[in-house]
């Protein structure tokens, strides 16, 4: 090794700064219980949710339509959550990536997000479109205004944060990529 | 093979490593306090993955990098203030002034350098050899090679300039 490089060596495991060891492992340890107790915690809400709409469906269901859709919405709460858990534990896989391929992973997920929030724009306006027929429909035929003015301005608040949040993530897209790609060249 | 690794053994024989990681890539002190946590929850999570296929200290070294460029691409995004050129706060106290200017000056040089560089040199300056580079980083002999040359002969640049 040449005496450049060693004394390069030498200052840089010298410039080592200083860590309370034991205290690190204590920040660790909660930070490790913390998320996993929310993990627990988002999972057993799930249970929870789908357990109550099980108990609806056989308790509270006044028709068997009311029945048919407890029934259907029960299994989807404890599915969302069966599939966080998972989503949550393989984030953590992806750190033992090397670095072209975490980066790559990184990529895919920007745009992935930027697809999800297309297609939840999307689905929004139309289901807007449709409310404000149904509305429009309501007023003609039964002169009821004012619920369908609530419903029209509560999705439109929805609506229009969803819009705001697709052009934002749209806008910002390419300058994340950039970051991204700036990382990986040498 | 993970339960065989205990996290506390692990972090008192690897946390310097990861500091010094931490430091290549964050000059401001509590954010590089904060970015060593993060590499370490990240080694304890990952290590139920773990399966012997590299050694233990390239897996963490692969880890503490991946963690690094997260936390830059972060900050980045967030405060636009990721200053490489901050100096550093803190460092051993066992080192001499003279040695602590010298120091710096590398850690700052280090942070100088283009990230694929960065991460070669200062594996290098870890005493891994290339193959062991180039499992952590997930690259061929031949570009660990090529880049440490590079980065090396950027690193002399920087540091001359001053």
């Amino acid at each position: 090794m040449d005496p450049q490089f060693e004394s390069w060596q030498n200052a840089f495991k010298q410039a080592t700064p200083k860590i309370d060891v034991d205290k690190l492992l204590s920040q660790v340890k909660a930070s490790k219980f913390r998320q996993q107790l929310k993990a627990y915690t988002d999972m057993l809400v799930g249970v929870a949710v789908s357990a109550y709409s099980f108990y609806a469906a056989l308790w509270l269901a006044d028709s068997m339509a009311q029945t048919m859709l407890f029934i259907t919405l029960t299994p989807i709460p404890i599915a969302f959550s069966v599939w966080s858990f998972g989503q949550h534990s393989r984030l953590w896989q992806q750190q033992t990536l090397d670095i072209s391929a975490l980066l790559a992973f990184k990529r895919d997920e920007l745009v992935m997000r930027l697809k999800y929030w297309r297609i939840s724009t999307r689905v929004c306006i139309i289901l807007y479109v449709a409310l404000a027929i149904i509305a429009g429909v309501n007023y003609l035929l039964y002169n009821t205004v004012f619920v369908w003015l609530v419903q029209l301005g509560i999705n439109g608040a929805i609506l229009s944060a969803v819009i705001l949040r697709y052009r934002y993530l749209e806008q910002h897209l390419p300058q994340k990529l950039k970051e991204i790609d700036d990382m990986g060249k040498a | 093979m993970s339960d065989k690794l205990d996290i506390a053994t692990l972090l008192k024989e690897h946390a310097p490593l990861m500091a010094r990681v931490a430091t290549t890539y964050e000059a401001d002190e509590s954010l590089r306090e904060d970015l060593i946590q993060d590499m370490s929850l990240a080694v304890w999570r990952a290590l139920e993955s773990f399966r012997g296929e590299a050694n233990i200290k390239t897996f963490i070294a692969r880890i503490a990098h991946n963690r690094a460029v997260d936390h830059v691409l972060k900050e980045t995004r967030r405060h636009d203030r990721h200053n490489l050129d901050e100096p550093l706060e803190s460092i051993s106290s066992s080192v001499t002034s003279n040695k602590q200017d010298i120091e710096i000056d590398l850690m700052t040089a280090l942070r100088k350098l283009a990230i694929g560089y960065r991460q070669v040199i200062a594996l290098q300056l870890e005493g891994f050899n290339q193959a062991e580079i180039g499992i952590a980083l997930g690259l061929t002999e031949a570009n660990v090679a090529q880049r440490a040359r590079r980065g090396r002969a950027q690193l002399e640049q920087i540091l001359n300039r001053r």
